[in-house]
């Protein structure tokens, strides 16, 4: 049977200082993988696993981005596994929604998973090697929230990119795959309404950034050999149903 | 005649073969007045304004860049000057391109999303102003695609932006319902417009004989049949409908496997 340990393997996560990118970088060093993390903080992180390190980076300028896949490749080697997790976070309502924010977002959230995913796949294609591409998106991209348009929609476009990623490079022995999460307890954005998050999620807590952490590390494992274009909620069940309250989000 | 006294801004309007085109002609034989919008190709537009006068309605041709914010605010200011507030908004206009993801480049990345996605916002959030401003009530209907529900290889950018679109529709239509307007989604399987005129996969006879052996109707679509979902959509027969995705497409998206 295949098979949840990476060892021997290399993965990047993008975002990698945020705490849905800490807990995912934990979770792939907990199963073996030498871990780069690309970063757009301006000091360098602290508290990283041993042995994981840092790139900094804007993934929405594609230059920089490939600046930072090409070192991480130099000095940890070939890169098996991406997570392409950095996100804008661009939230408010679609009246007052401004139009440079939703570029931006954009250019995070879709142009940056791109970008990455090019430089990570065309390198797996020219050594004949497996991979996998994750991209970590939102339950917004499942079911209407309110108050969350740009980001909704940078999600929704970022999970049809990584479906066709699928489709495209599946017969190569590459899988592609998203991974949308609920509402993380350690990163509510400011403005949200926890209590109503909690109330909206069948689970009745919200979902710790470990949880999906082990999601991406199964996902990134032989075990997830057959998951091509799939589209996993870690959200306790937010994306399922409604929940009296309205929106944690409500602009 | 469901829309008489009804003003539509449609873009992406004016070409031949195009859906614009076809949703133009069908909200005009449903009684409403119609500003035609498109980039380019302005004498097919003027045409079919002329085509729509001659239907008795009133029809203005306005040439607009809908990636750019102001030529969209100009152009709701002038259907809003010469024709009255639009009630009904149909946001269409959309160009493709046919890349692998592996090669995508930032040129046709730009290209796509600036107007497939920016531009669709744009039309879509300035038209949702004018109504809110005008009291409330109207008609937001977004041409989405098959991409929506089937991702194509090849058309990693475009059917991105269309799933974007999905997402705006859905929040948008969550967000405006208290002030009376709906917002929905179109999703036309294969017209032969321009726009597909440079894919990949239709350029022989077999490549379309092949492609219609994906689609149950067995044939592509007329314009006028995404105009008739619009015209539903945008008649008091939908008040009750909103945040909905309505394929057009001959059974492409079900008879996917």
């Amino acid at each position: 049977m295949a098979g949840t340990r990476l060892d021997g393997r290399v993965a990047l996560v993008t975002g990698g200082t945020g705490p849905v990118g800490r807990a995912i970088t934990a979770a792939l060093a907990g199963a073996g993988a030498r871990v780069a993390v690309v970063h757009d903080d301006r000091e360098p992180p602290a508290g990283l696993p041993d042995g994981v390190r840092a790139y900094r980076a804007d993934v929405a300028d594609r230059p920089s981005a490939e600046a930072a896949i090409a070192q991480a490749t130099a000095d940890l080697g070939a890169i098996d596994v991406l997570v392409a997790n950095a996100a804008a976070r661009v939230f408010g309502s679609f009246l007052a929604l401004d139009e440079g924010d939703l570029r931006r977002c954009v250019e995070v959230d879709v142009h940056g998973a791109l970008v990455c995913m090019q430089a990570v796949a065309r390198g797996l294609v020219a050594r004949g090697a497996p991979g996998r591409l994750l991209v970590v998106t939102s339950a917004a991209a499942i079911r209407a929230v309110p108050g969350s348009c740009a980001h909704a929609m940078a999600k929704a476009m970022a999970t049809t990119l990584t479906q066709v990623a699928a489709v495209e490079l599946g017969g190569q022995g590459i899988t592609a795959n998203v991974v949308a999460t609920g509402w993380i307890a350690s990163g509510v954005p400011s403005g949200v309404d926890r209590d109503l998050a909690v109330a909206a999620t069948p689970a009745g807590r919200l979902t710790d950034a470990a949880e999906v952490g082990a999601v991406c590390a199964f996902l990134a494992s032989d075990a997830a050999s057959a998951v091509n274009g799939a589209v996993i909620p870690v959200d306790g069940g937010y994306s399922v149903t409604k929940s009296p309250g309205g929106s944690p989000l409500a602009p | 005649m469901r829309l008489a006294g009804h003003v539509a801004v449609v873009t992406g309007a004016a070409r031949e073969r195009g859906i614009g085109r076809g949703i133009a002609r069908c909200l005009a034989q449903e009684g409403c007045d119609v500003v035609v919008n498109d980039v380019a190709a302005a004498d097919e537009g003027r045409e079919l304004v002329e085509e729509l006068r001659g239907l008795g309605r009133r029809a203005l041709w306005h040439e607009a860049d809908v990636r750019y914010r102001t030529e969209v605010e100009t152009l709701f200011a002038r259907a809003t000057s010469e024709l009255g507030p639009p009630t009904i908004v149909c946001s269409n206009a959309g160009v493709a391109s046919w890349q692998s993801v592996l090669d995508v480049d930032d040129v046709q990345w730009r290209r796509v999303v600036d107007v497939n996605l920016i531009g669709a916002f744009n039309v879509c959030q300035v038209g949702a102003r004018g109504m809110v401003a005008a009291g409330g009530g109207g008609r937001i209907i977004v041409t989405s695609s098959v991409h929506v529900q089937m991702p194509f290889a090849e058309m990693s950018v475009y059917g991105a932006t269309k799933a974007g679109l999905r997402a705006m529709v859905d929040v948008a239509a969550v967000e405006l319902a208290p002030h009376g307007i709906t917002v929905n989604h179109v999703g036309p399987g294969w017209v032969r417009s321009a726009i597909n005129d440079a894919s990949p996969g239709l350029q022989t006879d077999d490549d379309v004989r092949a492609t219609l052996a994906l689609i149950p109707a067995g044939r592509a679509a007329d314009p006028r049949e995404i105009g008739a979902a619009v015209c539903y959509l945008a008649s008091t027969d939908a008040a009750y409908v909103t945040g909905e995705y309505l394929r057009v497409d001959g059974g492409f998206v079900v008879g996917k496997h």
